[in-house]
């Protein structure tokens, strides 16, 4: 049975070498299904991302906002990071009613209305 | 023969003489109708009978009357010292009263003064407890305040929150949103 520093470095291997990643991640999941590794899923693509980060400087973040971001909000997001190559995946959800909420592999940036709205109901700063 | 016998005798024959005498012959004294010899047995006999008598008699009867004298004066005398003796305890008897009483006295004044510290000492503690129990009181009303105040400004914030929610649905477009997210950013890269 493989570890999970050995199956993340030989995903990454993977990735650099295979052009189908659907193929890949079916592979991915199929192998994780057979050892019954389905509950680490999380942290493997958190290593995941670690180890590109630090080999490629390649860095995938996720923005959530209530309206579509505009270029110069998307500038300002990618401003807080230090990365050679960031990648931006764009979600929306109306209940956050405005600002942005980010996360990175090891990073959550919580800026949403929502969010401060709630933080002035319990009286948390 | 005894004495007496003798004397008795003597006196007998006495006054056979003198009956004698006053027969043969009543002049001088006689003619008195006394009769000398008579009168001098009889003052013999007096004075054998005074002499016998002294003799005898006297010392004991004397004897006697000293020891009764002396017994009546020991009983004045142990009355008198009985007398001084009670006077001498009634005034031991007034005194240790007198002692009693200024004992008693004094007990009841010490008594009276503990009583009052007692009731002193009890007002005080009351008085403390009434003091603690008015500070509690009011410790505790300051905590039912702030929590009331807390609660008032959290039901405040909720509202606000509640109000700001819903025109911020309202007036927060895409434009105004990306606005907020860059000053946002900016203020944090700041």
């Amino acid at each position: 049975m493989t570890s999970r520093k050995e199956l993340v470095a030989a995903i990454y291997q993977l990735m650099q070498t295979s052009t189908d990643s659907k193929h890949l991640a079916q592979h991915i999941a199929a192998h994780l299904l057979d050892q019954r590794g389905t509950k680490e899923v999380g942290a493997i693509l958190r290593e995941l991302e670690s180890l590109r980060l630090n080999r490629d400087g390649v860095l995938e973040i996720t923005a959530t906002s209530a309206h579509a971001l505009s270029a110069e909000s998307k500038a300002a997001i990618k401003a807080l990071f230090d990365a050679k190559q960031i990648i931006m995946h764009e979600q929306q959800d109306p209940s956050l009613l405005g600002g942005v909420k980010v996360r990175a592999h090891d990073r959550q940036v919580d800026y949403s209305v929502r969010t401060r709205l709630q933080r002035l109901k319990t009286g948390a700063n | 023969m005894s004495v007496l016998h003798f004397v008795q005798i003597i006196g007998s024959e006495a006054a056979t003489g003198a009956g004698h005498a006053a027969a043969e012959e009543s002049t001088g004294i006689a003619a008195l109708g006394l009769d000398p010899l008579a009168i001098l047995a009889q003052a013999g006999t007096f004075l054998l009978l005074f002499w016998i008598v002294k003799k005898f008699a006297l010392g004991k009867i004397v004897q006697t009357l000293e020891k009764r004298h002396k017994t009546i004066d020991d009983g004045v005398r142990l009355g008198q010292k009985m007398e001084a003796e009670q006077a001498k305890l009634e005034e031991k008897v007034e005194d240790e009263l007198r002692k009693a009483r200024t004992e008693a006295d004094k007990i009841l004044a010490q008594a009276s003064r503990e009583a009052g510290e007692v009731v002193k000492s009890a007002e005080e503690k009351a008085s403390e407890k009434v003091d603690q129990m008015i500070a509690d009181a009011h410790v505790r009303i300051e905590e039912d305040m702030q929590r009331a105040r807390k609660a008032l400004e959290k039901d405040v914030l909720s509202m606000v929150a509640e109000a700001t929610e819903i025109i911020l649905e309202e007036k927060l477009d895409e434009k105004k949103d990306n606005n907020l997210i860059q000053r946002a950013f900016a203020r944090l890269r700041a």
